[in-house]
């Protein structure tokens, strides 16, 4: 296989495996939050940035991914 | 019908010759373009000429003197129109487009009639009181000035979304097809330019793929002022330059913008506020709120840094949400800029806190005992790795997304176009306008995100949060003590 095929398939995919783990990442968080302000209304704002700094954590990973497949896309022609 | 109806439907008629010359331009050529309005311009002269020959006869039916004006127009007038509808129709233009020129005064007549007859149903779709055609017609024309500003700016926005769709559609291709796109162009002026065009196609590509901060070639964008004055102008060096500089010359404007509008807001500072200035007011009372009662008071020294960065980082963001401009954070170059600027705050603040002994003793992680000595050089460079990612992740972050985000807005642009690409008229589905929205609440979230990680660091350079447990780079997360 050609390495430009490789590319080609692996890029995408990697990027959707990196957008799965962040995914459930955020959903994990949200959901925290949401049951900690469910329990605790009073919380929320205190939760708030806890709660925008995990989802910048953990999408990041997935903007890292991202930009790796900017980096390496040129290489499929 | 009073003379106020032709006058109003003259001036329509010459925004939308305006237009339809323009999209004609872009469509069939120069010539077509030109061919419609002067086809535009001649039925236009026709009706001038009606109207002041009308003027005549009223006035001598009256038995008033009629004005010299109207005299010259129709006396002068008759030879001018028919050696200009001759010269139209000898002149080798495109008659199909003369002809549609012509017919725009028609139609806006037409139109402008259907609409006086259903007055009673438009009324009730513009919530209007009822009022009779005549009264319609009567209605004085509102200010000259009024009128101008309102039309020419409807206008200019339409002619702005038709060069912006004409200079967008061919773009999903585009960068690769620089060079081929300057051949032509290099063609056409003579083969002398030939040498001439090499360089700037090379430039251009160079150029092309400087500003996307090292992307292949072939990512959509929208265009700029930059860029579009590049594509005009292949051969100014200034042009390239100024397209290679975008960037920088954006993230300036919109410093320039928030230095402006802040200022103007508070020119004259009044004890009761007016409106801008109550409204800058709310917003720096509101971010000292957010940071003093996020991670206490001693944060206040702070708030006009981190304040500054997050309308600074959210006017940048927004800005690419704007036909012709781009968000400067959508290049790795003005993150990692901004980025390097907060390390060093984040690493000066630190020192000037704790001390050159402390900093260095916090950062080989506070050992206290022997143990604490020991793995003191093995905790070293992870503490150093730690603080040397902060940087590179920030930039990462925002970049990523802002690029990410413009890019899908770009793509939904070009699907938008390629779904309506069946009929002529350059006009695209509006597919993109959701995102747009999702634009708008992504690049407030990661200004967000931006400033308050540098309020994070900056917390975790002062003093007490030294005692904190937080070790590694993402440990940050805990800052909201009480």
């Amino acid at each position: 296989m050609p390495y430009q095929s490789a590319l080609g398939l692996a890029l995408p995919l990697a990027i959707g495996l990196a957008a799965l783990g962040s995914g459930i990442g955020l959903g994990l968080i949200g959901r925290a939050v949401m049951d900690a302000i469910g329990r605790q209304p009073e919380a929320a704002g205190k939760l708030f940035v806890p709660m925008i700094l995990g989802f910048a954590f953990c999408e990041a990973l997935t903007i890292y991914a991202f930009i790796t497949m900017f980096m390496l896309s040129g290489r499929i022609q | 019908m009073g003379i106020e109806f032709l006058v109003r439907a003259r001036r329509v008629t010459l925004a939308l010759t305006v237009l339809a010359a323009l999209a004609g331009a872009v469509y069939g050529g120069l010539a077509f373009g030109l061919a419609i309005a002067l086809g535009s311009l001649w039925s236009v002269g026709n009706v001038l000429f009606l109207e002041a020959f009308a003027r005549l006869l009223v006035a001598g039916r009256l038995g008033r003197t009629p004005a010299m004006r109207d005299v010259a127009a129709v006396l002068g007038g008759l030879p001018a129109l028919l050696l200009g509808g001759w010269a139209l129709l000898a002149g080798g233009l495109p008659l199909l487009a003369v002809t549609l020129g012509f017919w725009i005064l028609f139609a806006v007549v037409v139109l402008k009639g259907l609409g006086l007859a259903l007055a009673r149903s438009l009324d009730f779709a513009t919530g209007r009181s009822g009022e009779s055609p005549r009264a319609a017609v009567r209605r004085p024309l509102p200010s000259r000035r009024t009128q101008g500003l309102t039309g020419w700016a409807l206008v200019a926005l339409l002619a702005g979304g038709m060069v912006l769709w004409a200079t967008a559609a061919p773009k999903p291709q585009a960068p690769a097809e620089h060079p081929a796109a300057a051949a032509p162009a290099g063609e056409h002026a003579a083969e002398g330019h030939a040498a001439d065009a090499a360089p700037g196609a090379a430039e251009g590509h160079a150029a092309g793929g400087g500003h996307a901060s090292g992307h292949p070639e072939g990512v959509p964008e929208m265009p700029t002022i930059p860029g579009v004055l590049a594509k005009l102008l292949p051969h100014a060096a200034w042009a390239q330059a100024f397209f290679v500089w975008e960037n920088l010359f954006y993230a300036l404007l919109a410093g320039v913008f928030l230095i402006v509008a802040v200022r103007w807001a508070f020119a004259r500072p009044k004890l009761v506020p007016d409106r801008p200035q109550a409204l800058v007011e709310l917003i720096v009372e509101g971010a000292h709120d957010f940071l003093t009662g996020t991670f206490g008071p001693e944060m206040a020294r702070y708030v006009p840094f981190v304040g500054s960065l997050f309308f600074y980082i959210l006017t940048m963001n927004w800005m690419g949400m704007v036909p012709f401009l781009k968000a400067p954070t959508s290049s790795l170059n003005t993150t990692a800029a901004m980025a390097v600027v907060v390390f060093l705050y984040v690493q000066y603040t630190a020192i000037r806190h704790q001390g050159l002994f402390g900093y260095l003793h916090h950062m080989a992680g506070s050992p206290r005992d022997a143990i604490g000595w020991a793995v003191a050089p093995v905790l070293l460079p992870i503490e150093l790795m730690g603080e040397l990612i902060k940087p590179v992740s920030l930039a990462a972050r925002l970049f990523g997304n802002i690029f990410g985000e413009d890019l899908l807005i770009a793509v939904f642009i070009g699907i938008g176009a390629a779904i309506m690409a069946w009929q002529p008229a350059p006009v695209g589905f509006p597919i993109h306008v959701l995102f747009m929205f999702l634009g708008l609440i992504m690049s407030a979230v990661q200004a967000l995100v931006f400033s308050l990680l540098t309020a994070v660091y900056l917390y975790m350079a002062l003093p007490h949060g030294h005692d904190e447990e937080h070790h590694g780079a993402g440990s940050g997360a805990q800052p909201a003590h009480a």
